[in-house]
């Protein structure tokens, strides 16, 4: 108690101090000179979710899911949303386990107007891809890039219009089926607007943290409940491409699961141009160069686990480059936000987490290790075959037993938010608990109660995927859309 | 990213207060002070994008996690940079302050902060504190070197402090760090100062694709996109621009006052009036009402535009007020109403002793000139245009002042100059130079 008084006069003491020295008195001006915003988001090159996992339907392929732009209301006209036609989207295999990319497929868009004397995005029904009425549609091109080699996959390939309402897309279903798009040697791919695959609890994580199904044990105690799927209704954009799996690996084989180059290394990034004041040559513009803005592959990496003086830092550097930021992964701040918030958890140990560092750096022994190299990948091991179709793996992938979900790849389905709070409190259940205690983390104990039980208490997506590529849920509507203000200013 | 982050981040924003709830009032051993240290280190080391959608929403919500919890420095840093975005959408300065305040609370918790310093820069650029400007944002950097947004302002303050080599180094180093609205504007505006108006138009197209998705950023970018069209002599490319950012954001101030000025120079002086009012009675600037106080003299409305003219010497006086230096931009407007022209020059040469910009030296050179002193007036219309702008403003100073030394061919030629690169550039000297070159 003595140092909870001691706590309460520094406090206060904080507070007079920052009251005093925050009421000066000085009085605003507007500015006439030019400003560029401080602080900008660049939410079409912001990649939100990558997803890597052995088709189930082509078990001979891998599926690569990429998504960018965030939370898109589908009512979103009349500017709706779509893929930036100067931004250069890419998914990257990395097969020998440096961390650097080995395969990558390059997607640019353009963007056609057909009718410049309008800013509607349809002038009438769009019930096919080429409709006239289609005013504003996208197309891509598809390359492939290796140490030796550019490939065009694919030139004009068309993107679905985003589903406006039953006006606009009277059968939405049949454009999103002819958006899918056949490459040579197997390869298919889609780019367009889709339900976003991600769910979490955002209403109660907002409310100081809250997880509602652990409500009593929260130190603001309230009732338990079930969770809400607060992404839920929400769209984005997703790049997605199915290739065969010998087109991948190092040695264009296929390999065993015990055969580290079964391994495969996915991530996914967006670049902009890059520009300069004083070019050489007198050149105005450097088309060949890129500036990365954003970069993916493990979910929450850039969320939770890179701090915010680092986050421009870590955007613009390769995944080769992450032994620079492993502290956070071995010391992660969210073990130690669980432990102050639970009381009731037994604590996790807040340092020492080379467990973490594993399954995001560098995968784990026995399941997707890539080798000593540091680099935040999605580790797939294309040996360890689909386990169930589409959405009916089990939520919680390896931590029940599953090991064709995460962290072994990720699946559409994969509940990555209670995996990753389960692991970051040494919860993993009793199937990875003794590995994680044999590779002597989690103080002896990587098997905790209750926080093996932890989760927001949403369990599924709210739009069930499709059974076949792009597997994705279509978009919502946004005739028939239900968010109003559900996420306030966000 | 924008979720997941906004999402944890709230996580991490209430979780000081949460534990420290938990330990001051529930006294729970578990979230004693130890806890509540790591939770508020973990706290600051998270942090949530800048709302892409609803500023004010999102400022509500920030000021809900300063008041559960005063201490919260990240939050505290948030809403100190938001409420400048407000002053961009809305042009209310009462949020200038609230800025501040909040910015120095959190480098009260947070010393070093690079973003808090960052955000503290850009408010003194705000005002036109140019060298505070740059010793701010250099501290920012050396906290942290790779902050792109106090690159910029770094950049800022060099280029109106006249040092453009190093401005340009910087908007460089920016742009190759960090593409944003942000670094392809800044790219752009070099571009334009150094004559090169084409690839000035490349780069702020980028600036508007990589605003696509922020309301007032975009809307911004594409006002400047517009200008550039508008100082080059395209209306109707301006004119496009200007309406798309109306789209973009309904009844935005800049786009309103640009657009006035290019239905001032189709002589639709009506609907350039009512824009240039409207822009007005949103945010009261100077050049809003100095632009509206041309138009309405333009058209012969003399007692009108006098009153429009008292309304810039009121604005400028709140400025002066409120700790602005405006001696640059009240020398102008005398200058070209043709009064003061001592005490106009008194202020140029002020202006251009705190910032030696090629805006203050052509506004030096004018204010010579003004007085009668063509020689040293020359000298700094050669200096303001050292760079190569395409500026026709600043050629047709340049020909008056070659035609006060008795240079017909020289005058003319700068004549010509401006007039090429816009025949619209002043509703007032551009019917001068038309006159000077028939």
């Amino acid at each position: 108690m003595r140092y909870i008084a001691l706590f309460g006069a520094l406090l206060t003491a904080v507070l007079a101090a920052a009251l005093v020295r925050g009421a000066g008195p000085e009085k605003g001006v507007a500015s006439s000179h030019r400003e560029a915003p401080v602080i900008s988001e660049d939410p079409t090159a912001d990649n939100t979710d990558v997803y890597a996992f052995v088709s189930p339907d082509r078990p001979d392929t891998v599926t690569i899911v990429a998504n960018y732009i965030p939370l898109e209301e589908p009512a979103g006209g009349p500017n709706f949303n779509q893929f930036a036609d100067d931004v250069l989207y890419e998914l990257k295999v990395d097969n020998n386990g440096d961390g650097r990319e080995d395969v990558s497929y390059q997607f640019v868009f353009t963007t056609q107007t057909r009718n410049g004397d309008t800013f509607l995005y349809n002038t009438g029904p769009i019930t096919s891809l080429g409709d006239p009425d289609f005013n504003r549609p996208q197309s891509y091109k598809v390359t492939r890039v290796t140490r030796d080699q550019t490939t065009v996959l694919g030139r004009n390939l068309k993107s679905p219009p985003v589903n406006i309402g039953p006006r606009s897309n009277p059968d939405y279903g049949s454009l999103m089926r002819a958006a899918v798009q056949q490459l040579p040697g197997g390869i298919k791919a889609f780019a367009g607007q889709a339900d976003d695959p991600f769910y979490v609890d955002l209403g109660s994580v907002f409310d100081l943290a809250g997880l509602r199904p652990f409500n009593p044990a929260h130190v603001i105690p309230l009732a338990a409940d079930d969770g809400v799927d607060g992404v839920g209704g929400y769209n984005t954009h997703t790049i997605a491409l199915q290739v065969p799996i010998k087109q991948l690996t190092r040695d264009g084989k296929l390999h065993d699961a015990d055969d580290r180059e079964a391994v495969l290394g996915v991530y996914a990034t967006a670049s902009r141009q890059k520009v300069q004041v004083i070019d050489s040559n007198g050149r105005r513009r450097d088309s060949g160069d890129w500036v990365q803005v954003s970069r993916l592959a493990e979910p929450l990496i850039n969320e939770v686990v890179i701090p915010l003086r680092k986050k421009d830092r870590w955007n613009a550097s390769d995944p080769s480059d992450d032994a620079d930021f492993v502290q956070h992964y071995t010391s992660p701040e969210l073990t130690r936000l669980a432990n102050a918030l639970y009381p009731a958890l037994d604590n996790a140990p807040e340092n020492g987490r080379g467990d973490i560092a594993a399954i995001l750096l560098t995968g784990v022994p026995g399941l997707n290790f890539t080798g000593p190299t540091k680099a935040d990948l999605i580790r797939l091991n294309t040996g360890i075959p689909p386990s169930a179709p589409v959405g009916e793996g089990d939520r919680l992938g390896v931590l029940s037993g599953d090991f064709a979900g995460f962290p072994n790849g990720r699946r559409l389905e994969d509940d990555v938010t209670d995996i990753e709070l389960r692991a970051l409190t040494c919860g993993y259940g009793p199937t990875v608990g003794p590995l994680i205690e044999s590779l002597g983390f989690c103080a002896g104990n990587a098997n905790r109660s209750p926080n093996n039980q932890l989760g927001d208490g949403v369990d599924t997506n709210d739009r069930p995927f499709q059974k076949t590529f792009p597997y994705v849920a279509a978009p919502h509507q946004g005739y028939d859309h239900a968010h109003h203000g559900l996420m306030g200013g966000l | 990213m924008i979720r997941r982050r906004h999402l944890f981040l709230a996580v991490a924003g209430v979780a000081a207060t949460a534990a420290l709830l938990g330990g001051v009032l529930a006294g729970n051993p578990a979230a004693g002070p130890a806890a509540d240290v790591n939770a508020a280190s973990a706290a600051s080391t998270l942090t949530q994008g800048f709302s892409p959608g609803d500023t004010a929403a999102y400022v509500a919500q920030l000021e809900r996690r300063v008041a559960e919890d005063p201490r919260d420095a990240e939050a505290l840093t948030l809403l100190g940079l938001a409420y400048q975005q407000r002053v961009r959408e809305t042009g209310d300065p009462s949020f200038y302050p609230r800025s501040a305040a909040a910015l120095r609370r959190s480098l009260a918790l947070a010393p070093d902060d690079d973003l808090a310093l960052t955000g503290l820069a850009a408010l003194a650029a705000s005002r036109h504190r140019f060298r505070d400007a740059g010793r701010l944002a250099r501290r920012a950097l050396a906290a942290n070197p790779y902050s792109a947004s106090a690159l910029g302002t770094l950049g800022d303050a060099k280029i109106e402090t006249g040092d453009y080599e190093g401005a340009f180094a910087t908007f460089d180093r920016m742009a190759a760090l960090k593409p944003t609205v942000g670094s392809y504007a800044r790219v752009s505006y070099a571009r334009e100062l150094l004559g090169r108006t084409e690839g000035a138009i490349e780069a702020m197209k980028l600036a508007v694709s990589a605003a696509a998705g922020s309301t007032e950023p975009a809307a911004w970018a594409l006002v400047e996109l517009g200008n550039l069209y508008y100082n080059s002599g395209r209306l109707r490319p301006a004119e496009r621009a200007y309406r798309e950012a109306l789209a973009r954001f309904r009844d935005y101030h800049r786009a309103q006052a640009a657009l006035a000025r290019v239905e001032a120079a189709n002589g639709r002086v009506g609907e350039a009036v009512a824009l240039y009012r409207r822009a007005l009675e949103a945010v009261p600037l100077p050049e809003y009402a100095a632009g509206l106080g041309e138009t309405l003299a333009a058209a012969g409305r003399k007692e009108e535009a006098e009153e429009a003219f008292e309304l810039v010497d009121v604005i400028q006086r709140l400025f002066e007020a409120n700790g602005a230096r405006t001696e640059l931009e009240t020398a102008l407007v005398d200058l070209d109403r043709g009064r003061k022209l001592a005490d106009a020059l008194a202020r140029a040469r002020e202006a251009y002793a705190a910032r030696r910009s090629i805006e203050a030296e052509d506004v030096l050179a004018w204010a010579l000139y003004r007085n009668g002193r063509c020689e040293e007036a020359r000298i700094h219309s050669i200096g303001a245009l050292r760079l190569g702008t395409r500026d026709a403003l600043k050629l047709f100073h340049r020909g008056m002042i070659e035609r006060c030394l008795g240079h017909g061919p020289a005058a003319r030629e700068a004549f010509r100059a401006a007039l090429t690169i816009s025949p619209h550039f002043s509703l007032r000297w551009a019917p001068v130079a038309k006159e000077a070159v028939r």
